[in-house]
């Protein structure tokens, strides 16, 4: 015994559209033109002769035109021949478990609508086609398998309620968990015979493993395909990945398709603030493409934090994986002053010759710094407002005011970068820079082994670096060759043993010296490098590796190069947000608008986040202990939660990996719905048809 | 540059539908006429002398009587046995049926038309010509006369006549043989569409009694074709009969009755001697004259 239902049956409003051709040959009857002929009497013989046939024709005609209009309509609205639900178990009551699949893929939008509204559809018509004894319970197979009627009920208002009240999520579904949940709700006591009536796209992702049936006894599975066969294609951004290049913001964009047919010349938009760039991509099925991307991001005033941008894909049925966010560093450009120790009247021999040039070296039109140079008698405290980095460059004594205000400066976060040179005075300067370096200075010494007339010309190169190190990670063992190749002749040397809890040499001399040293004070950073900027006692300024370790050395000590834009996850995973050594929680805004306060321990580190079940954009802000005020934050600011990538590959299992997965013992029934659901019928519908029109139009020959 | 395109002939049915008069018409007409028999070869003309006529333009000057002229300065040409003086009446059918025109020369229009053509050139060349007028909106009739001014009256009668009545194709045979004794001609225009079953049954005896009779079956495109696509209520034009119909249906039964009915009327006419010349409206009104007269002239002994 079957049913005939109906994929669409909306568009079934339109049957009344059958009977227009009778209408319009009502119409053209009543509008006949009036012509007078004088041939009238062939007509009337003709009129007799043929009348009958000429009826009977036109009959014909008109019933072959009403048909056709009519298996159009239906062909249209899918219709589709399902057993009854008392036929499945041949007679008497049965009992069906109905199992949506609320996975993000079934997010994806075909004609009629989302493959969950067509699952959605296609278990309303179960509840509606049911026997008055027939019973069903409903599961969701979402993030979580949820059993939302239980137990097994015939009130069909009651389904049909529940079903009502559901909406797709955003994550995984594991349909072998679900089916084990329907199975258990079909072996419960007293349940009549049944099945259960599984509704998915039939995406191979969407099950963990093969399904443990309780019991000795397997129930029927009917899995009903939502998805066409046809839309099984899919393509998303996967991935973006965002870093500074220069004055440019370097992109690398992942794109991933899967499916059967290749998709070409796929626009491609990246968009960060009001800069936009555009390009295209052609893929292969299974295909990962990466794209690279360079634009200039928006200039910010001030410390205005990341950027949030969002690359965007020409949309496909699953339109929501083809934009994905991201978080770039805006280009702020890092304030740093530079106190030059050595002036000098010739440009070339000044000691922040060098320096300026790498740091600004296309002249500060687009550098990624703003400098403020001037000289250690004219240092104010004032001028270390709104600077993140200060150089003092072989820089002789600074004033108890000034050392003061340096070291606020540092301790509040700022940046501090010693340089050495002649005009150092080892003596004096363990006075005055004991509060602010690392490690203090002892003595100047020569390095190399000296020529035989005494003088040490050969100098030495850097050896031991911590490559480990963000400044000094660009510089690997192959790269590292180019700081061998740099020859210093001088260079202070350090007090042993008397280094600070949180000193670490990034960087020696072949022999060993120190050359870099980095310690923490407060909440600042502070270098020292052990011998000059300019070309004094080291040829390391005329070398291509000063440009590229200034840069960074400036960006680590401003905090840039470890500044962790966003922390990505995939909806329904945990994320770990960084947390301040000074914030006490973390307010995360969710992409829906509402808000979680998260309270840590001072010092925890990081705080645990689960409610990543949709994606978006989640903003981030510190807070200080008990307060509510947000703390300016240079860690993570931004939860940036993605569609599970395995639910971005359409594809279906194939029916024997579906039997396999549901036991081979198992009554596995396969049927396409959804827009597939119809297909047979439909294609004999529109089969009926042409062989209609076929017909009227040798009718209309005749 | 376009292609070139032909001016349409003078003889062209919409060019002459737009000359102003009969009278115009007809001179156009009959001058094709005449162009076309001199081009038309002459072979099989009797040459048994019958007697003369005074010269008229046109006249075959291969006839002109040279001892005559030498002798009295007189132009005359000689007339064989087969063009003696000829009392023939132009019977033209103006019943209602007539009055369908699908372009602009209504069939009415049409036969009278040829029928004032034809009776020029009777009168032209000496032969006595009359007018009947069958159906129509007054009785006419004018008994044949060979004067040449007797056009003047044929045109105006038929200028005055409209469509319009039923058919009495049977009247024009009875009418013919009140008018003419002795052995004559007489010229039918119509398009036949008379349900009366012994409508040529009259023009068969007039045959049969060695009358010559042309029959001109004057049919509008329309009625040849049924070119209508639209489903159409046809009136009857003589009276109430209507019939509402889809053409495109009944087309192909309608031309094979038309074609039976143009091929029972054509033999019928044949087998007793008549001629028959089919008249389309959308042609040249000089063409069925010419192709009727050239014919003649073939069939002659």
């Amino acid at each position: 015994m079957s049913a005939l239902s109906f994929v669409r049956p909306e568009l079934l409003w339109a049957l009344p559209l059958a009977v227009l051709p009778i209408v319009i040959h009502l119409i053209n009857r009543h509008r006949a033109r009036r012509r007078p002929f004088a041939a009238i009497d062939f007509l009337l013989r003709v009129q007799r002769r043929t009348a009958r046939r000429l009826l009977l024709r036109q009959l014909l005609l008109l019933l072959i035109r009403t048909t056709l209009v009519a298996s159009l309509v239906l062909a249209a609205a899918g219709p589709r021949l399902e057993p009854r639900a008392a036929a499945v178990a041949g007679l008497g009551p049965t009992t069906t478990v109905l199992v949506l699949d609320a996975s993000f893929s079934m997010r994806a939008r075909d004609a009629g609508g989302t493959r969950f509204e067509a699952a959605l559809e296609a278990a309303r018509e179960h509840v509606r086609g049911q026997g008055p004894q027939d019973r069903a319970c409903l599961i969701l197979a979402g993030r979580e398998t949820r059993v939302l009627v239980e137990p097994c009920t015939d009130s069909r208002a009651a389904l049909l309620d529940a079903l009502d009240e559901l909406q797709p999520e955003h994550g995984r579904s594991d349909l072998s968990a679900a089916l084990g949940r329907a199975a258990g709700l079909l072996g419960a006591p007293g349940a009549s015979p049944g099945r259960v009536l599984l509704l998915t796209d039939g995406a191979a992702h969407a099950f963990s493993g093969p399904v443990v049936w309780p019991g000795d006894q397997a129930p029927e599975v009917e899995l009903r395909d939502v998805a066409p066969d046809e839309s099984r294609d899919n393509h998303a951004v996967v991935g973006v990945e965002a870093a500074p290049a220069g004055a440019q913001l370097g992109l690398r964009v992942s794109l991933q398709h899967t499916g059967q047919a290749p998709a070409a010349e796929l626009a491609l938009e990246v968009r960060l603030g009001e800069a936009t760039t555009r390009g295209f991509a052609s893929l292969q099925p299974g295909q990962t493409l990466t794209k690279l991307f360079s634009l200039a991001p928006p200039t910010a005033e001030g410390d205005t934090g990341p950027l949030l941008g969002v690359v965007s894909l020409s949309p496909d049925r699953l339109a929501e994986d083809d934009a994905r966010p991201f978080l770039a560093a805006g280009r702020r450009p890092v304030r740093v002053l530079l106190v030059d120790g050595d002036m000098r009247a010739v440009l070339h021999q000044d000691e922040l010759f060098y320096l300026e040039r790498a740091l600004a070296p296309d002249g500060g039109a687009q550098a990624a710094v703003q400098l403020q140079s001037l000289t250690p008698d004219r240092l104010r405290p004032e001028h270390l407002d709104g600077v993140q980095v200060v150089f003092l460059a072989n820089v002789r004594e600074l004033s108890p005011e000034q050392r003061q205000a340096l070291q606020s400066f540092v301790e509040a976060g700022g940046g501090l970068f010693l340089a050495c040179g002649d005009q150092l005075d080892p003596q004096r300067a363990d006075e005055w820079l004991r509060e602010l370096t690392p490690w203090p200075v002892r003595d100047v010494i020569a390095l190399g082994p000296p020529d035989p007339d005494g003088v040490h010309r050969q100098g030495l190169g850097f050896g031991e670096l911590d490559a480990a190190h963000p400044v000094l990670k660009p510089f690997t063992a192959e790269r590292g060759r180019a700081l061998e190749a740099v020859r210093t002749f001088r260079a202070a040397i350090l007090e042993p043993g008397r280094a600070g809890p949180e000193v670490r040499v990034l960087l020696r001399y072949a022999d060993g010296t120190p050359a870099l040293v980095e310690g923490r004070r407060g909440a600042g950073r502070v270098m020292l490098l052990t011998t000059t900027l300019d070309r004094d006692w080291t040829h390391w300024p005329a070398r291509a590796s000063f440009l590229p370790f200034l840069q960074r050395a400036t960006a680590y000590l401003a905090g840039r190069l470890e500044e962790q834009p966003a922390v990505e996850v995939e909806v329904g995973e945990p994320a770990r947000l960084p947390l301040l050594p000074e914030a006490g929680g973390l307010r995360v805004r969710r992409p829906d608008g509402e808000a979680r306060v998260l309270r840590a321990a001072p010092g925890a580190g990081q705080v645990a986040f689960t409610e990543t079940d949709r994606p978006g954009v989640y903003a981030l802000e510190q807070l200080p202990p008990g307060g509510e005020t947000a703390l300016r934050a240079r860690a993570a600011a931004a939860l940036l939660v993605h569609p599970p990538r395995a639910e971005l590959d359409l594809g279906p299992a194939s029916d024997e990996r579906l039997q396999s997965l549901v036991g081979e013992g198992t009554r596995l029934r396969l049927a396409g719905s959804g827009a597939e659901g119809g297909r047979a019928q439909a294609w004999l519908l529109l089969l009926l048809a042409l062989g209609l029109l076929t017909l009227e139009a040798l009718l209309i020959r005749r | 540059m376009g292609a070139m395109q032909l001016a349409p002939s003078p003889l062209d049915p919409d060019v002459l539908a737009r000359l102003a008069g009969l009278q115009v018409q007809v001179q156009r007409v009959v001058d094709g006429v005449l162009g076309g028999l001199h081009r038309a070869a002459r072979r099989g003309a009797s040459t048994e002398f019958a007697d003369h006529k005074e010269y008229a333009p046109g006249d075959d000057l291969r006839h002109l009587d040279w001892r005559v002229l030498g002798r009295l300065d007189r132009l005359v040409v000689k007339r064989y046995e087969d063009e003696t003086e000829l009392q023939a009446l132009v019977a033209v059918d103006l019943s209602g049926s007539m009055g369908y025109a699908s372009g602009r020369f209504t069939k009415a229009a049409y036969a009278s038309l040829l029928a004032a053509s034809l009776a020029s050139l009777l009168l032209h060349q000496g032969d006595g010509a009359g007018l009947l007028v069958l159906g129509g909106s007054a009785p006419i009739e004018i008994p044949p006369a060979a004067r040449p001014e007797h056009l003047g009256e044929v045109v105006a009668a038929l200028e005055r006549a409209r469509p319009s009545g039923a058919t009495r194709l049977r009247e024009a045979a009875a009418r013919y043989a009140e008018r003419v004794r002795r052995r004559g001609m007489l010229a039918l225009f119509s398009d036949l569409l008379d349900p009366d079953p012994e409508v040529l049954t009259g023009l068969q005896l007039l045959a049969a009694r060695g009358h010559e009779v042309l029959v001109f079956h004057v049919l509008d495109p329309d009625e040849l074709a049924l070119p209508f696509d639209e489903p159409c209520l046809f009136e009857s034009m003589e009276d109430e009969r209507r019939l509402l119909v889809s053409p495109r249906e009944i087309r192909a039964a309608y031309l094979e009755e038309m074609g039976r009915f143009l091929e029972g009327t054509r033999r019928a006419l044949a087998e007793h001697g008549l001629s028959y010349e089919l008249c389309r409206t959308d042609e040249p009104p000089h063409q069925p004259l010419l192709r009727r007269l050239s014919a003649r002239r073939l069939e002659r002994p």
